[in-house]
């Protein structure tokens, strides 16, 4: 019989972002009727805090989500660690990486259905020039994602609210801030920063999770439509990177230079994050950090 | 459930709670609760109530709102600011309607120093109030100036109520705190324009008393240079930090607390009891705004979750307003709800709503913002449910009727309509200061 | 024993089991209230220490932020967890302070109704009022309490600059509203004013 799955996205329904995840349900309740059926309940801030989504998928309120790993911590800490990802879903199907990730998720009640967004990068954007790695005497606003990073990197850090980050800038309390290609015109941020850093660090990264208990109950022909779906919103993730290019190239339009790094201080930029990023990791969960360190990185 | 019951069912429990007299923040919480079984999934999803209030209230965003509280009450119970309104009082001799000057200049003053409407009407209220009406002062002129004056106080910055609006409307703070100055000091203006033509047309208002004008020129500035120039550092300190890049919001909230526990220092005027009492009212206020923000934004993820949002959304884009028309719908709702409720609580009631409607016709948010700000003033006033009317109340002596109360509010509330239309028809009034940011 | 006598008799022993049970009414009744004055001086010393706690919150947020701005003016790298800190503060302090502002009736409440109606209806107003606020309480400070049970039960944290367990903040909300629901039984069984009607002391918003 039908199955209706209550889902949710941790990102603003409509958004750039969530726009892939919701051409995916549109697609599922057209090909799925009779078998299954998607109630989208719409996306955070709006139905409720992102990083309390995963909780309610856990306990059974919503079926389905689309999170990013920095928000469901609290039921899976080592969920932060997909933001180390140099590989992608499709190589991680491959080499035993998902059923790994698959175990961890089981443990606490989720089933981890596929990722996507797995080559889209952080970057530091500027409003003053850098010619290296050294970034003392820097002001950066954070989140905590990569907050410990820029502080490796001689940065002073400041946490403020994301609708703060433009007044910060343009009056020069900061000058910078992390983001993703994504959503700087949005926030009107393109009119108060000059720079971004090439390279990148991290990755940015969105997961769609199950209720565990939801998934078992169903039957094999409703888990394969799924799972046949969800490769099919996987093999987009290429558009992603496409879509990256197209939203710096706008950047560049718009003024903001791109300082890219000489070769050796890229380097010290890219294993300092790496570096970081693992430290940190291996603090929250050492065991783990080591053993999934060897499915999403490469040697 | 179609959009519509679902939205009927959300505002009728929260209407039944406030009717019956249920605080404000325990009717969101209740409707919540209900709403949660209804919309989110059953009572399994009640668990889940408490995490989102927790992530609604830990925000970075309200720790201007906090601070602000807390550099206006510092001010307040130090009695430094009731000393400054007395040297103005000394300073100003021989216009019509003497007290009502006084009350009108140095609530504006205070504004600058306060985000809190409620202590500058009690503050003015206490100084000045038994003095006019010993006077012989007619009561509507006594309290009416008093009144209105302490509205400003949330429009000119530094303000928590703007940055409460800001933080939830993802309005840049420090662009609507500026955006308020130049209003806040036409309405002041306005409000000195009528006490002195009405003082001048009929001098019986406010009767002319003679004792301060044996007060050498020197005598009158003294008190003026050493109680209130030196506060005006504290507002520069403020608003100057955030204009120089020196400092965010939050950060320039931070410095007014400092300042103004160094101003009542130098002024000998820091006890351990003086602090003690403003962490404490501080507290109680934040507190009381903060549990209704809690229920609030619950309430209204329950409103999106339910999809009565949407659904109203659909039917307002129906209409085909213009983005005119949608904020004067916006300001006529506000205006009535102001009747009965409090600033906090109609905004986060109406922010839901609001919020979508405002970027669907691409409306310039700082000036709603400003136009918001400038409702919530009226309310203030407006009976039967103002603050700053149950505020008068407090300080007034019992032989004043709760009417006349209200009576000497009228003209006032016209004076903010008027200031209210002018910033709908000139935004520029709220916009060109913050142009400089 | 004519009737006449009968009925004396009888009125006296009624008027004397009626005093007698009177005074021991009133002797209970006195107990009672003397309990219920022991209770609420006990729950209001413990709430006005939750509102200084939350106002010394306060001051420290203010003491750091300052701090963190002059280490940066002096170029010395600022103190990470100030920004977090002073989220969790208002957090905490919020729901701590919250019952005695409920016990002083400063939580904004529209009165209009029960001050137009007659005297008895306002009462009774009112005490439903109280019941109903007794019921909310009592609803979420149960279901919380089982969130904080379950994040205790499975060790979740969050994990910011500080790594801080999450079941201690999920706490405050249960054991908030526990204590507004002792508010309003008291208010139920021992009806007062509202305290704030004596004396407003705050600058207010
Ligand atoms: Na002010
Ligand atoms: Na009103």
């Amino acid at each position: 019989e039908e199955v209706t799955i209550r889902a949710v996205s941790g990102w603003t329904a409509g958004s750039i972002i969530a726009s892939r995840y919701e051409d995916f349900i549109d697609k599922l309740n057209e090909r799925g009727k009779g078998l299954v059926q998607i109630d989208y309940l719409g996306g955070a801030p709006a139905i409720g805090s992102p990083v309390q989504i995963v909780k309610k998928v856990k306990g059974g309120v919503y079926g389905m989500a689309y999170v990013t790993g920095g928000w469901y911590t609290n039921v899976l800490p080592e969920a932060d660690f997909f933001k180390l990802s140099e590989v992608d879903i499709a190589e991680l199907r491959q080499n035993g990486g998902y059923e790994y990730i698959q175990k961890l998720h089981a443990e606490k009640g989720l089933h981890y259905l596929g990722r996507t967004y797995d080559t889209s990068p952080y970057y530091l954007y500027l409003n003053k020039p850098v010619d290296s790695a050294d970034l003392s005497g820097i002001d950066i606003r954070v989140s905590t994602a990569y907050q410990a990073f820029f502080t490796e990197l001689g940065a002073s850090t400041h946490s403020a609210p994301v609708p703060e980050v433009y007044t910060l800038m343009e009056r020069g309390v900061v000058d910078g801030f992390g983001w993703v290609a994504e959503g700087i015109f949005d926030y009107s941020w393109d009119q108060v920063t000059k720079y971004r850093v090439e390279p990148g660090f991290f990755t940015g990264n969105g997961h769609v999770l199950m209720n565990l208990k939801l998934w078992e109950s169903m039957s094999e022909e409703q888990q394969a439509m799924l799972n046949e779906m969800m490769l099919e919103l996987e093999q987009g993730n290429y558009l992603v990177a496409e879509n990256d290019a197209k939203e710096i190239a706008r950047q560049t339009e718009a003024g903001i230079e791109t300082i890219v790094l000489p070769p050796d201080q890229a380097k010290i930029w890219s294993e300092t994050a790496r570096r970081v990023g693992w430290e940190e990791a291996r603090k929250i969960n050492a065991t783990v950090a080591d053993e999934i360190r060897g499915f999403i990185t490469r040697p | 459930m179609e959009w519509y019951l679902a939205l009927l069912l959300m505002l009728a429990i929260i209407a039944v709670g406030m009717a019956i007299g249920l605080p404000v923040a325990f009717s969101f919480i209740g409707a919540n609760l209900i709403g949660m079984v209804v919309f989110m999934g059953g009572t399994g999803s009640l668990e889940f109530l408490s995490g989102e209030m927790f992530e609604s209230v830990a925000k970075f965003s309200f720790l201007p709102v906090v601070l602000f509280l807390l550099m206006g009450e510092i001010l307040f119970q130090s009695k430094v600011a009731f000393r400054a309104i007395n040297a103005v009082d000394i300073l100003i001799s021989r216009v019509p309607g003497r007290m009502s000057v006084v009350a009108i200049t140095g609530g504006t003053i205070f504004s600058s120093l306060t985000g809190s409407t409620i202590a500058n009407t009690a503050l003015m209220g206490g100084v000045l109030l038994p003095d006019m009406l010993k006077r012989g002062y007619d009561p509507g002129i006594a309290m009416g100036p008093i009144m209105a004056t302490g509205g400003i106080a949330m429009l000119i910055p530094p303000s928590a109520l703007a940055v409460l609006l800001g933080s939830l409307a993802y309005i840049p703070i420090s662009s609507l705190l500026v955006a308020g100055l130049m209003p806040g000091m036409l309405m002041a203006a306005l409000f000195l324009g009528y006490v002195l033509i009405r003082c001048t047309i009929n001098p019986e208002l406010a009767p002319v008393q003679e004792s301060v004008e044996t007060l050498t020129r020197r005598e009158k500035w003294r008190p003026f240079l050493v109680y209130v120039l030196p506060l005006m550092l504290i507002f520069v300190a403020v608003v100057g930090s955030i204009f120089g890049g020196i400092a965010s919001p939050t950060e320039a909230a931070a410095i007014g607390c400092v300042a103004a526990v160094i101003a009542a220092a130098a002024y000998r005027s820091l006890s351990f009891d003086v602090l003690n009492t403003a962490l404490s009212e501080t507290a109680k206020v934040a507190s009381m705004i903060l549990l209704i923000v809690a229920g609030s934004t619950t309430f209204s993820q329950l409103l999106s979750l339910s999809g009565a949002i949407q659904g109203m959304l659909g039917f307002v884009d129906g209409l085909n307003l213009t983005a005119f028309g949608a904020v004067l719908m916006m300001l006529c709702v506000l205006i009535f709800l102001g009747a009965f409720m409090d600033q906090v609580s109609m905004l986060l009631v109406t922010l839901p709503f609001f919020l979508p409607i405002a970027h669907a016709q691409d409306v310039n948010m700082l000036w709603l913002g400003v136009l918001f700000l400038v409702v919530m003033e009226v309310s203030l006033l407006t009976p039967p449910f103002g603050l700053l009317l149950f505020v008068m109340r407090g300080v007034a002596p019992e032989s004043i009727s709760m009417l006349a109360i209200y009576r000497a509010a009228i003209p006032f509330i016209c004076l903010e309509v008027l200031v209210l239309f002018v910033l709908f028809l000139f935004p520029e009034l709220a916009l060109w200061l913050p142009s400089f940011l | 024993m004519n009737p006449r006598t009968w009925r004396h008799f009888a009125a006296t022993c009624m008027s004397h089991v009626i005093a007698c049970g009177r005074t021991r009414f009133c002797q209970e009744y006195r107990e009672v209230s003397e309990m219920l004055r022991h209770v609420r001086a006990v729950h209001d010393s413990v709430l006005k220490g939750f509102v200084l706690f939350f106002g010394v919150l306060v001051g420290f947020i203010a003491v750091t932020v300052s701090m963190n701005i002059v280490l940066r003016l002096i170029g010395v790298s600022t103190v990470e967890w100030v920004g977090e800190v002073a989220e969790y503060s208002i957090y905490v302090g919020a729901f701590a302070a919250a019952p005695w502002v409920l016990r002083l009736g400063l939580h904004v409440k529209i009165d209009i109704l029960s001050k137009t109606l007659p005297r008895a209806g306002a009462r009774a107003l009112d005490m439903f009022a109280d019941f109903v606020g007794l019921t909310v309480c009592l609803s979420i400070a149960y279901f919380s309490a089982g969130a904080a049970y379950n994040a205790f039960e499975s060790n979740s944290a969050i994990y910011k600059s500080l790594v801080i367990p999450e079941w201690p903040l999920l706490a405050v909300i249960p054991a908030s509203f526990l204590l507004m629901a002792i508010e309003f039984v008291l208010r139920i069984v021992d009806s007062k004013p509202d305290a704030a009607d004596a004396a407003p002391v705050s600058g207010g918003f």
